[in-house]
């Protein structure tokens, strides 16, 4: 049941020539669900709709690679409001695709007031680890558990700003809510390195606060600065520090059962197949130190 | 309820750096527009004291919110030149609460700068308004959207398919589009060059490329009248793909 199923990738179209030519360059895929159907909001009649041709192309993929699902929309974070609508098609959606497992990340990115049901902040904003956030997340991911009988997991987040007066540090609130609420945890190794670089913390620090029994899949990427600060833009190849904290953590995972290589369509050129290829061979061949492959 | 006030303070300030620099110099303001804890307000005020991360959470609302109308109204974008940005920055105050849906977002910003144009408040460029139809027609087509279009310069008819519309322009779409495929290699427009020509235009619209046929007044007449033979029809939406 929980067997490594190996070093998968973010699927976008850009990857289409890769994956007919190499199918074996990866052993899953995973997709954003979001970006495949058409919300048309919050109380529409038929409100979530994918193109056929969308639909065709997921199940295309499940043929050949097992299929796990970074959701984007849940926007968890949120106070007071939880879209239970949403929670549906994602019910629907495993019906159909059975993906191995489900993620979303842990910040917001909807807010609501009288006016509106719901509006974009058209970024993930982070969240105060505090109990009131603990107890509203723990909530929420129960719900989710109780309906989806896949693990369901949360990605932590990047941040640009810093709270103050929290009752947790990160690491401990990571912890704590996988222990409370049964969720596993995305461990996003790239975004521990935006925030080790702009926050100017010890990024091995970070990784031993967490409890690694905890880690059902680990995200790695590349990012690059603009402006003022390291942003995690999925840039193309991972940076050198993201491939030491991937060999650092990943023998310390024992519940690992994928590594997910993430990068933005419009940086394809930047690499070329030939480059994410070698992203690819790199992460499972530091898998493979420790890790044995299990086809799902 | 103070944690979504929050919540909601939070998102107001990074999509609004005036609204940043406002409540920096006057954290009062808070107070009139949120009820807050005092821990949340000093949370408030000790997150706008970190100015390079403010600064560049307000910096990414920004990218978020412009990056899907350039990707989806490119020539758009490119003839307003320099100009798009005061111009995205009058569409968030006439639309703050951006939803998820890049389709209500380029619709809302396209019903936008027709308005503008109708009130002669955007008149420097003279096809501007044909430019917003015609990607407002291919915007259309790739949501399938064919009802409560905001401009009655594009049409959907069952019997063109879902894949195509009949759009009205005041200027020649073929001109426009090569003009503004010059744009794009650094060309400026030379808007004298382009017919004005007030016809109906067959468009269709896949793989991000646009295929355009001029109808006369008589095809498109029957077209909308639904009085085309349909073999006349087919011929002449063969000539698209």
């Amino acid at each position: 049941m929980n067997d490594f199923v190996g070093v998968g990738i973010l699927y976008n179209r850009s990857l289409d020539t890769l994956l007919d030519t190499v199918p074996d360059a990866v052993d899953y895929i995973e997709i954003i669900p979001d970006t495949w159907f058409s919300d048309k909001g919050v109380g529409a009649a038929g409100r979530f709709d994918m193109f056929p041709a969308y639909e065709k192309r997921i199940l295309e993929l499940g043929q050949r690679w097992p299929l796990v699902a970074h959701h984007v929309g849940f926007s968890l974070g949120t106070a007071g409001y939880f879209d239970e609508a949403y929670l549906d098609n994602v019910i629907r959606l495993q019906e159909q695709f059975g993906f191995l497992w489900n993620s979303d990340h842990l910040s917001y990115s909807k807010v609501h007031d009288e006016e509106v049901t719901e509006y974009s902040t058209c970024l993930a904003l982070p969240l105060t680890f505090d109990e009131e956030v603990m107890e509203m997340l723990t909530g929420k991911i129960g719900q989710i558990k109780e309906k989806v009988d896949t693990p369901f997991l949360m990605e932590n987040n990047v941040y640009f700003v810093k709270f103050n007066e929290e009752k947790y540090e990160e690491g401990a609130f990571l912890a704590e809510l996988c222990n409370r609420s049964g969720c596993g945890l995305l461990l996003d190794l790239h975004n521990v390195h935006a925030n080790a670089t702009n926050f100017n913390f010890d990024r091995k620090q970070f990784i031993d606060s967490l409890d690694l029994k905890d880690v059902v899949e680990i995200h790695i990427a590349g990012g690059n600065v603009i402006g003022e600060m390291y942003l995690d833009s999925h840039s193309g190849r991972c940076n050198d520090e993201v491939w030491e904290l991937l060999d650092y953590v990943v023998p310390n995972c024992p519940n690992l059962r994928g590594v997910t290589f993430e990068f933005h369509e419009s940086y394809f050129n930047t690499m070329g197949n030939e480059g994410i290829l070698e992203q690819l061979e790199h992460a499972r061949a530091i898998c493979l130190k420790s890790k044995n492959i299990v086809c799902p | 309820m103070s944690l979504k006030e929050f919540q909601q303070a939070f998102a107001d300030l990074v999509a609004n750096g005036d609204f940043c620099r406002a409540v920096k110099q006057n954290p009062e303001l808070l107070d009139e527009k949120y009820v807050l804890t005092s821990l949340e307000k000093d949370r408030i005020i000790f997150l706008l004291q970190q100015s390079r991360g403010i600064g560049t959470s307000c910096m990414l609302y920004q990218i978020n919110r412009f990056t899907p109308l350039y990707d989806l109204m490119p020539y758009t974008c490119n003839i307003l030149g320099e100009r798009t940005r005061e111009y995205t920055r009058q569409f968030w105050a006439y639309y703050p609460k951006s939803n998820f849906q890049f389709k209500d977002e380029v619709m809302i910003f396209s019903q936008f700068l027709l308005e503008q144009i109708a009130l002669g408040n955007i008149n420097h460029i003279p096809i501007l308004e044909s430019l917003v139809n015609l990607e407002m027609a291919g915007n259309c087509i790739r949501f399938a959207v064919t009802d409560n279009v905001p401009s009655q310069a594009v049409i959907f008819l069952e019997s063109l398919g879902t894949a195509n519309r009949l759009l009205f322009s005041r200027y020649d779409v073929v001109q426009m589009l090569a003009a503004l495929d010059q744009l794009g290699a650094g060309v400026p427009v030379d808007y004298e060059a382009i017919a004005a020509v007030n016809c109906f235009y067959l468009v269709h619209f896949t793989d991000r490329r646009f295929a355009v046929q001029m109808l006369s007044d008589a095809e498109a007449t029957a077209i909308i009248e639904e009085r085309m033979d349909k073999a006349q029809l087919n011929v002449l939406l063969a000539t698209l793909v």
